[in-house]
């Protein structure tokens, strides 16, 4: 399983052979909707058709409807009135059925390459979904959304310009080619040379501009950056000072953003007059050519109205040519990365025909369980202990000893590297996975909170839980007091990342979002003690009535939990080095002892001057 | 023309050929969309608006006037070429010589020369123009936001401040760049190409101009519809993107909750929401150019009847007839082409006016909080600190504190406690000047702060908050933050002190370890004290902890602790803090409440009074409230939820799509 990270190596070019595959499957992709795509072609072949069946029409128009002859000396222009009636209605036909073509296959383009790129985004939203917290933990938020995006907009692109709009011009260019060379060959290979020269011209220009303007949007990524930084941070901007600072590094982020974009434009500045100036030589050279041509009498007025009318309908397709080339391998490369997320397979699949025990209790046994990202350094080591249904375990350990990749072994977040984890006797990798999470719930350290109402956020896990049952789970949660004072109440929009919520807050709907879960076994995973007195207190009894006829683990300094524990694990580098009660451990000494000492000394000693009395009436008035 | 798709500002109005495929920010685009749709699209002409742009605009009049210049030299080359290829076609028709040929031939290439030579300096002006005009603008736009006070902040959010920054400020870009001049080069070009048919021929010119009237008709209504289907699109890429983002950034509590099928589901209506939106534009933009191709047919067509009838009657003369339908069949593409343009940019043009409106809002809001003319540097102090007889409104006729009078002495430490809202952060932002007084002065050493400078005031005033905030770049660069002019060793010493030295010096690359967004390959203690040694090196005399240890496990407290005693050592400082255990030691505690000071004194006085600190500090370990609901009742009811579902019942089988409420922010019609 690679990390996805922002890697340079996955941006540069690639290899002819391997940029056919990549586009031959992102073709994979346009493949169901083949019906669309044929009528593409078919409308392909009847725009550029019609497209040129004007300047035909026009040819015919003025070669037949309009004789010149020369009679006594004199040119004398006989118009044949019905004619060009007939050529009038036949141009304004063509028209039409051309636009209409066109309409088809611009549309069609469109509707495929957005099904496509709709296709794509399902695909990597399902994926990232289901991938384990290995990957996840390995992958940039923000490398992933490049891709999600902007690669996916790229592949949408190649299938419209690249794929049909390229073919498109590719046909149109034959056809006009086919019938210039055919009645003129010396003057159509004299103009073609000038259209090529725009081809090859644009396909250079497109590719200078390309790292040009990969620049350019990197400098507006930090430019935003900045900008992003300094207005969330401008508590710290305005308490150091350091607006002028921030304003520089703003002004740097700008300047270069300005240069690239000035040679962006520089290079348009030159090349756009260029093209339009080799435009209009192929048009100066058919004059000049053709019309020599035409008072010697080897051309026609007509045919010299059509060659000019078809300079003209190819000049835009003819200056585009470099650009839709160019979509070919940035598709290839936007390819690469998407299918880089979509051949992501989670280490953790279902085992098929996977059953769940009839009634689930939280009975959980670690039987010599090892873990590891990469096996020279292991997370985990031989971990073995017991939690019977009911119990509370608390595991203690200093940071990065294992204690919450212990836990995330329960439901499966990870697969171990070795021995087993069983939940009711049963090897978690023989549950069927909806089945086993839905019997561990987690309160995790730092609680996400999705943008939606607060009904939403607590019936997170539960989306048909009834209004009075969030209610029951808020109310046990120690938090329904507080969101009935919310002018909105329980339809409270949470900002981003609940922002507007207080930790403690936060936790209490998490331990809300977990009772609705009604699981068997819990993990509260909760080393900060980041709230005052009054919150510590409301969260310690949510958690009491959480845990009531729960396996319970708890990663908490809680000199409370830590004393109610049927037994305390303590870890230090992914081994469990003691375990027992808290009196025993107490007496033992060793690392308990040490964080003991360190950290829960002070609840201790606080807890006995103070509050003797009150100890006795919580002991009492608790149950 | 490719429909650019969501996210693409402007798309439908860039050509395939040239250029126009310019990047757009990514970040430019989904912040905006909470501006919501009225918004977009401002009045065409706004004078107030002109003028200030005229300010950005006036440096640079010389290069301007020659672009507008070598415009309209372009328009009248490129136009006048009709005119050519008619006059050659007249006179090889009519007396077949070709002398005269060659000679136009001549006169073609010269216009064409011209042209190009014109087409180039007018962009190249443009690009020497328009990027330092926007860069001035982003610049002032910014600097003027870093000076708003806190206030300013309080109020909006930093995505919709943002999008001022980039989208707004993106689409003047659009408009100066290739907007303006666009819209001058087409106006310039239907004049001369009018005044070219018309001289050529003006009968057969004016029944061209008849379409006229349908083009404008037909492409109004279709930029009308194509605005809102436009728009929709970026509201529906915007929505998909952010639903993928904290999807993503929430996968753990999905994967734990069980929410993977039905978020899918969710997912899926969004994005097909996205698709639908996305292909009905796709069927406008579609349709705009087969639409003007048939306009233009039946112009060529009325065109060729009318010449034919005349010729006919013999009231045109036969070869500048045809000379006339040959030029009248170029000319008349580059008569609809500005035609069309226009009725493009118009809508472009209404979107800029409602982006500079929004732009010049931020400009024109002033600091409320400003250095006096004649304020002066606050000169060394020993950090003496007094309230006298504060009050503060933040709204008008909202008090947060009443008449407050505090005294505090060089190197003393007092803890701020009290409720949320009870005003600890309001006396401590009162003490760098984040807000004004509503009453009363604050002293530092007998210096009201409002009389002196507020950069020298940061400087001697050091702030850690609660939310570490961190900036992209080194750890040494964020320690730095705090004193630029600072060394290398110094920061490292700065480090030393809060006890942060020896896990820095493990990372890989030590102090010169690039941070990640948002600092997030460090644990928030880390942060926090990469946050102390920032404050520190400034060494200032009074020093704020707002909360400073609230994020961090107890674990790293207590090595913060440590560090905050060592720190905290002849420093006037101000602790606020909720976990009590963190401030038993300091030498006073004040206890507020809305606004009030409630009590003061130190621990053991204070435990002595048995008053409301003695009541926080034994809620800390104790249970002493009741329980003000029916227990029971509430597990019963989960009990029965259990029954509903069935002991074991599949969770989102059968599950009823949405709870109802804002569903997934798709309320928008």
């Amino acid at each position: 399983m690679t990390a996805i990270a922002a890697n340079p190596a996955s941006r540069r070019r690639l290899r002819a052979p391997v940029s056919i595959l990549v586009i031959g499957r992102v073709l994979r992709f346009a493949l169901p909707y083949w019906k669309g795509l044929t009528i593409t072609a078919i409308a392909i072949l009847t725009t550029a058709g019609f497209a040129m069946a004007t300047p035909w029409l026009l040819r015919w128009a003025i070669d037949t409807a309009i004789s010149t002859e020369i009679v006594n000396g004199d040119t004398v222009i006989a118009i044949t009135g019905w004619l060009v009636a007939v050529a009038g209605l036949a141009l304004v036909g063509a028209a039409v059925l051309r636009g209409a073509s066109m309409f088809v296959q611009r549309y069609l383009a469109e509707w495929v390459g957005q099904t496509v790129a709709y296709d794509l985004r399902n695909a990597i939203y399902q994926r990232l979904q289901t991938l384990s917290f290995r990957f996840h933990d390995g992958a940039e938020t923000g490398q992933i959304m490049v891709r999600a995006t902007q690669d996916v907009e790229v592949v949408r692109m190649f299938i419209n310009f690249g794929g049909v709009q390229l073919t498109f011009t590719l046909v149109l260019g034959i056809g006009t080619l086919v019938i210039m060379l055919a009645i003129n060959w010396q003057l159509a290979l004299m103009v073609w040379a000038l259209m090529l020269i725009i081809a090859v011209r644009s396909a250079f220009v497109a590719r200078r501009l390309r790292p040009i303007w990969n620049d350019v949007q990197e400098s507006q990524a930090q430019l935003g950056t900045v900008l992003q930084e300094a207005l969330s941070g401008i508590r710290v901007v305005k308490a150091f000072g350091r607006a002028e600072f921030e304003g520089r590094k703003f002004g740097r982020a700008a300047s270069w953003l300005q240069e690239r974009s000035y040679d962006a434009s520089m290079v348009q500045a030159v090349n756009m007059p260029l093209m339009t100036m080799l435009g209009a030589a192929a048009i100066v050279v058919t004059i000049w050519y053709g019309g020599r041509e035409v008072v010697n009498g080897n051309f026609s007025v007509g045919e010299l109205t059509m060659f000019l009318m078809f300079l003209t309908i190819l000049q835009m397709p003819i200056r585009g040519v470099g650009w839709m080339v160019m979509m070919v391998p940035r598709a290839a490369t936007a390819g690469v990365r998407i299918f880089e997320i979509l051949d992501q397979e989670s280490e953790v699949q279902e085992r098929p025909g996977s059953v769940a025990p009839a009634s689930p209790q939280g009975h959980i046994r670690f039987d010599r369980v090892s873990f590891a990202y990469d096996p020279r350094s292991p997370v985990l080591d031989g971990i073995d202990f017991e939690a019977k249904p009911g119990e509370l375990i608390a595991l203690l350990g200093l940071t990065g000893s294992g204690k919450s990749t212990v836990v995330n072994l329960i439901p499966r977040f990870y697969d171990v590297s070795a021995g087993s984890v069983t939940f009711d006797g049963q090897d978690v990798r023989d549950w069927p996975l909806e089945e086993l999470r839905r019997q561990v719930a987690i309160v995790q350290q730092e609680v996400f909170l999705f943008a939606a109402t607060l009904k939403e956020n607590i019936a997170y896990g539960r989306p048909d839980a009834t209004d009075e049952e969030i209610e029951a789970a808020a109310k046990l949660a120690r938090i329904h007091n507080f969101i009935s004072r919310l002018p909105d109440q329980y339809d409270t929009w949470v900002g981003e990342r609940g922002a507007n919520f207080s930790g403690g807050q936060k936790q209490r709907i998490a331990i809300a979002r977990a009772l609705l879960m009604d699981p068997r076994a819990l993990i509260f995973d909760d080393s900060t003690s980041s709230v005052d007195a009054a919150t510590e207190f409301e969260i310690q009894q949510a958690m009491a009535a959480l845990m009531r006829g729960r396996t319970t683990f708890v990663i908490a300094h809680r000199l409370r939990s830590l004393r109610e524990a049927d037994q305390i694990l303590v870890l230090d580098q992914g081994q469990i080095v003691q375990r027992g009660k808290h009196d025993e451990l107490l007496q033992q000494g060793g690392l308990y002892r040490e964080i003991y000492e360190l950290e829960l000394r002070d609840q201790e000693s606080a807890q006995t001057s103070a509050l003797e009395p009150l100890e006795a009436v919580a002991a009492g008035g608790g149950s | 023309m490719g429909m650019m798709g969501g996210g693409m500002a402007g798309g439908w109005s860039s050509n395939l050929g040239g250029g126009g495929h310019g990047p757009r920010s990514s970040w430019a685009s989904s912040a905006s969309m909470a501006d919501g749709w009225d918004q977009e699209y401002g009045t065409l002409y706004n004078p107030r608006l002109v003028r200030r742009f005229g300010r950005y605009i006036a440096p640079h009049k010389r290069p301007l006037i020659a672009a507008i210049v070598a415009n309209a030299i372009f328009a009248v080359a490129f136009n006048i070429q009709v005119l050519v290829v008619y006059e050659a076609l007249q006179g090889a028709l009519e007396n077949g010589v070709l002398s005269q040929l060659d000679e136009i031939a001549l006169y073609f290439a010269i216009i064409v020369a011209v042209s190009w030579l014109s087409e180039f300096l007018r962009q190249w002006l443009m690009a020497n123009v328009g990027h330092p005009i926007l860069r001035r603008m982003r610049q002032d736009v910014f600097e003027h936001l870093m000076r708003l006070e806190h206030r300013f902040y309080d109020r909006g959010e930093v995505g919709a401040i943002m999008s001022r920054v980039t989208s707004d400020v993106q689409v003047l870009q659009e408009m100066l760049t290739s907007g303006v001049l666009t819209v001058i080069g087409d106006i310039f070009g239907l004049v001369i190409i009018m005044a070219v048919l018309l001289y050529i021929d003006w009968q057969l010119a004016l029944v061209s101009f008849a379409v006229l009237p349908i083009l404008i008709v037909s492409m109004a209504w279709w930029s009308k519809r194509a605005r809102r289907a436009f728009l929709e699109t970026r509201v529906a890429i915007a929505a998909v993107n952010s639903t993928l983002n904290e999807d993503l950034n929430g996968v753990r509590v999905v994967q734990s909750l069980n929410r993977e099928s039905e978020n899918a589901r969710r997912f899926d209506r969004i994005n097909n929401w996205n698709l639908r939106a996305t292909r009905r534009a796709g069927l406008l933009s579609a349709a705009i150019m087969p639409l003007v191709e048939i306009l233009i047919a039946l112009a060529t067509a009325l065109i060729i009847v009318v010449a034919a009838m005349r010729l006919t009657d013999g009231s045109l003369d036969e070869a500048a007839g045809v000379a006339a339908v040959i030029a009248f069949a170029i000319g008349i593409q580059r008569f609809f082409d500005p035609v069309r343009d226009l009725v493009l940019q118009y809508t472009m043009f209404q979107r800029a006016m409602a982006g500079a409106e929004r732009v010049f809002e931020v400009l024109d809001t002033e600091p409320e909080i400003e250095d006096m003319p004649d304020a002066h540097d606050l000169p060394d102090i020993a950090g003496h600190v007094r309230f006298d007889n504060v009050s503060l409104e933040y709204v008008d006729g909202v008090r947060v504190l009443f008449d407050l009078d505090l005294e505090v002495q060089p190197g003393e430490t007092v803890a701020l406690v009290g409720e949320t809202g009870a005003g600890k952060t309001s006396i401590t932002s009162l003490i760098t000047r984040n807000y004004e007084v509503t009453a009363g002065a604050v002293q530092i050493d007998g210096h009201d702060v409002r009389e002196v400078t507020r950069a020298s005031l940061v400087q001697r005033v050091g702030v850690v908050l609660q939310d570490p905030f961190l900036f992209s770049g080194s750890v040494l660069d964020n320690v730095m933050y705090g004193n630029l002019e600072a060394t290398r060793e110094q920061a490292i010493a700065a480090a030393r002190v809060v006890g942060a030295d020896e896990w820095i010096e493990r990372l890989p690359q030590s102090y010169d370890t690039l941070l990640a967004e948002r600092a997030q390959n460090l644990s928030i203690g880390q942060r926090q004290l990469i946050a102390f040694a920032r404050a520190i090196l400034s060494d200032p005399r009074i020093l704020i902890l707002d909360e400073a240890t609230a994020n961090v496990d107890s674990q790293t407290e207590a090595l913060i602790q440590q560090a905050i005693a060592r720190v905290l050592r002849g420093r006037t400082a101000f602790v606020i803090a909720h976990r009590l255990s963190t401030i038993r030691s300091v030498d006073r505690i004040i206890v507020l409440e809305y606004g009030r000071i409630l009590e003061q004194g130190s621990h053991d006085e204070l435990l002595a009074i048995d008053g409301h600190y003695a009541k926080l500090y034994r809620m800390m370990y104790a249970a002493q409230e009741s329980v003000e609901f029916d227990e029971d009742a509430a597990l019963a009811v989960l009990d029965n939820m259990r029954e509903r579902t069935g002991a074991n019942g599949r969770n989102g089988a059968s599950a009823s799509a949405s709870t109802g409420g804002r569903a997934p922010a798709l309320a928008l019609d």
